[in-house]
């Protein structure tokens, strides 16, 4: 073995366990912000456990159309952030960048959907406090997971990943999974429960 | 033939002597190291509030304050101060600087977030005594609402404290992740999870507490700063909302604080015993597991801070949650006594802080057990029994531990020793000071003293004149410390790469280490507190770069790269 060849060894072995250091983090990292979620799922309950009925009396029941079209729109959204990640992992850009532009474009929507459902939120004390912080929380988090989508398109426009080094690609889409979960989750609970 | 990867060198002049410790760095030892001096100095802040506190205290009368506004202000932020600036960012402080040395690594898993996390504390520091300027928090560090509200928070201080809080917990969960990721996955071929130093255990216990538990401050401090600063409606009783929220979600995060503070603690205290007293740590499995077993329980305890205000069925579960914790809490305590039963015990200034914490932390568990009890607990709550019980936990406990673990890795740190008859000399004060000071309060408050007031009923005037005392005794204790560290620093004794001639890895490096920590990677001992064993003579002998027999080896040494084995998690 020549001293190249456990130069060109010793850095694959590194890379590998970035790789699996990243992996681990960013898992470790949806653990905490996943607790961050359940902390407004914990508050939510709490609060309406005070309260005679909930909605409060005299407050209306929010309407759940629109909430369950964005819902709808996000769950799509996930479904081509995921074949996004196939098209890079299958070597295919251009079909990625499609794929990433349509998720881009449905998060948009989503949000402005949000946007919408907040504005049918009428201000009542501990009620509208809590809907809007929630559906704040996860529009600040659709944001985030838009941010970094889009600075990892940038890099697959230019070129900067392949079949065999996506982590960027990979870390932006398993967020906006995480984010797609998490709203479920706010739906229930805010529209449903 | 194989050769050595060697570290690349590095081209750019690095900044030489104290202005590396200034200046932005990813080498974790330097972050430790920021750490543990930026905590030190909160240190001497709110220990300086706390001798304020105490003199205010020397009679029934005011005496000091012009009114209680000044009082409520002075344990404000001797509280926040000490949890937040002193005792956790102080024991992440010790993590960084050892977790990556004891799994003998280069470096934590992302150095760049590790520093990213040390320079969010800088500020929140800042941000924190910046409320002095503008009117200082006063609602005391459980900030309970409607205290804390716009109400009666009209001043920009207690926004402030939400925001500077904000930073410290943001900074502690990236530390946590970072952490666990390192551990996880980084370490060394020939050890297991089973070989890892205790400290390293308590590390990844508590940052899987952190992890659970940090979160909620976040969210609650968001809800706080919402209705401070936009009128909503969460916990302010004026616009509708619930002020037992912020209870509930302010200790739901603050009790697995208590385990954050003191794990490490735990894990400090498990490395000086067993290297002071030469003799394997007695049941280390079980002092391993026990901090998960506590991490776990801690989570689900909150409710025993709101006794007198839980709804009563809540009151049973919580009673008997905070009691289970008892249990692995005792099992650590055992096991601490059986690793120095017939040791051969070197009474270092190291070893007596790590003894002083074994009996001040035994006195502070036991009366956590009679608050536990809520018949107890209704008559204690906001008692000076309180104030009693966790000053034993948290001095007794944690920073006695702290205490421990300086004078045992300065010497890793530094290069050089510190000087013995000046650390018992802090030793001795510190532990009849801090003795002096606190025993007294359980009568306090077994007499109905309420704590948060800054004048009492005359009947309670000698226990505080003994109280105060023992406060200045401990004021006292600060100074050969001090003048220690800083003779020491210049003048101490060389130490040599291991003079505790311990087995753990970071003591298999030059003191203080390299920047790229080891020379040639190094091999674990197979057990690392295998002190007075033949094979814990042989390694040291060898100077840690032995296969012990049953490790697997049976080279004595090899110059290839070590690479980890595809499985053995």
């Amino acid at each position: 073995m020549t001293a190249m060849q456990t130069a060109f060894d010793h850095e694959q072995f590194q890379r590998a366990q970035a790789l699996k250091n990243a992996r681990l983090g960013l898992l470790l990292w949806r653990f905490a912000n996943g607790m961050a979620f359940i902390f407004f799922v914990f508050a939510n309950l709490l609060m309406r456990n005070v309260q005679p009925s909930w909605p409060p009396p005299g407050v209306e029941r929010l309407p759940i159309a629109l909430p369950i079209a964005i819902t709808l729109v996000i769950l799509l959204s996930g479904m081509t952030a995921t074949r996004l990640l196939k098209a890079v992992r299958a070597n295919q850009f251009g079909e990625a960048l499609r794929f990433g532009a349509a998720t881009l474009a449905l998060g948009a929507v989503f949000f402005v959907g949000l946007l919408a459902a907040g504005a049918q939120v009428t201000p009542s004390g501990p009620y509208s406090s809590i809907t809007w912080a929630m559906l704040f929380f996860h529009g600040l988090h659709v944001t985030v997971a838009s941010l970094l989508l889009g600075a990892v398109l940038i890099g697959v426009w230019r070129g900067r990943y392949s079949a065999e080094r996506h982590w960027g690609v990979e870390a932006s889409v398993v967020f906006w999974h995480f984010v797609d979960a998490m709203w479920l989750v706010f739906f229930a609970v805010i529209y449903v429960l | 033939m194989a050769t050595t990867v060697q570290p690349t060198a590095v081209a750019v002049p690095k900044p030489r002597g104290i202005a590396k410790y200034l200046a932005w760095s990813i080498d974790h030892k330097v972050i430790g190291i920021q750490y543990i001096a930026t905590s030190f100095f909160f240190f001497l802040v709110g220990g300086f509030l706390a001798e304020l506190i105490r003199i205010e205290l020397l009679t029934p009368a005011a005496s000091l304050m012009v009114d209680g506004g000044a009082y409520n202000t002075l344990f404000t932020m001797h509280g926040t101060i000490m949890i937040f600036l002193f005792v956790v960012p102080m024991l992440a402080g010790f993590g960084n600087y050892l977790v990556p040395l004891m799994l003998g690594q280069k470096d934590m898993a992302f150095p760049w977030l590790n520093a990213f996390a040390f320079w969010m504390l800088p500020p929140a520091g800042v941000i924190m005594l910046a409320g002095w300027l503008v009117g200082p928090a006063q609602a005391g560090w459980t900030s309970y609402f409607p205290l804390s509200g716009p109400q009666y928070s009209p001043f920009d201080g207690q926004t402030l404290w939400a925001i500077s809080l904000h930073l410290v917990g943001a900074s502690s969960i990236l530390g946590a992740v970072n952490f666990i990721v390192t551990i996880l996955n980084m370490r060394p071929p020939g050890m297991t999870i089973w070989q890892m130093p205790l400290f390293v255990w308590a590390t990844l216990a508590t940052s899987i507490i952190i992890l659970v538990a940090t979160p909620f401050l976040a969210g609650g401090l968001t809800l706080m700063l919402l209705d401070r600063l936009a009128g909503t409606s969460f916990f302010s009783p004026a616009t509708g909302g619930d002020p037992l929220l912020w209870q509930n979600v302010f200790w739901f995060y603050s009790h697995p604080a208590v385990y954050i503070m003191v794990l490490p603690a735990m894990g400090i205290l498990s490395e000086v015993l067993s290297v002071h007293a030469r003799k394997p740590v007695f049941g280390y499995r079980f002092i391993a597991l026990s901090s998960l077993a506590i991490g776990f329980l801690g989570c689900i305890v909150w409710g025993h801070h709101m006794f007198t205000s839980l709804a009563s069925w809540a009151r049973i579960p919580f009673m008997l949650t905070t009691m289970l914790i008892a249990v692995p809490t005792g099992v650590k305590m055992f096991s601490w006594i059986g690793t120095l039963w017939g040791g051969k015990i070197r009474f270092t200034s190291a070893m007596l802080f790590a003894l002083g914490f074994l009996s001040m932390f035994v006195l502070g568990g036991i009366t956590g057990v009679f608050l536990a009890s809520v018949p107890v607990d209704i008559h204690l709550h906001d008692t000076y029994f309180v104030v009693a019980h966790f000053h034993f936990v948290l001095f007794g406990g944690s920073v006695f531990a702290i205490f421990a673990g300086l004078y045992h890795w300065f010497p890793k740190m530094s290069g050089r020793m510190l000087n013995e008859r000046l650390g018992k000399i802090h030793f001795a004060l510190t532990y009849i000071g801090f003795f002096l000071t606190f025993f007294p309060m359980h009568f306090l408050g077994l007499e109905g003293m309420p704590r948060r007031i800054y004048t009492y009923d005359p009947k309670y005037e000698a226990l505080n004149v003994l109280s105060t005392i023992g406060a200045l005794i401990m004021a006292v204790a600060i100074v050969p410390f001090l003048v220690n560290l800083a003779v020491s620093l210049v003048a101490g004794k060389p130490a040599g790469s291991n003079p505790w001639r311990a087995l753990t890895l970071e003591w298999m490096t030059s003191s203080p280490p390299p920047d790229h920590n080891f020379d040639e990677p190094p091999i674990p001992a197979s057990d690392p507190y295998g002190y007075g064993t033949p094979e814990g003579a042989a390694y040291l002998a060898s100077g840690g770069k032995m296969a012990l027999p049953d490790s697997g080896g049976g080279h004595a040494h090899t110059d290839q790269p070590i690479e980890r084995p595809a499985t053995g998690d």
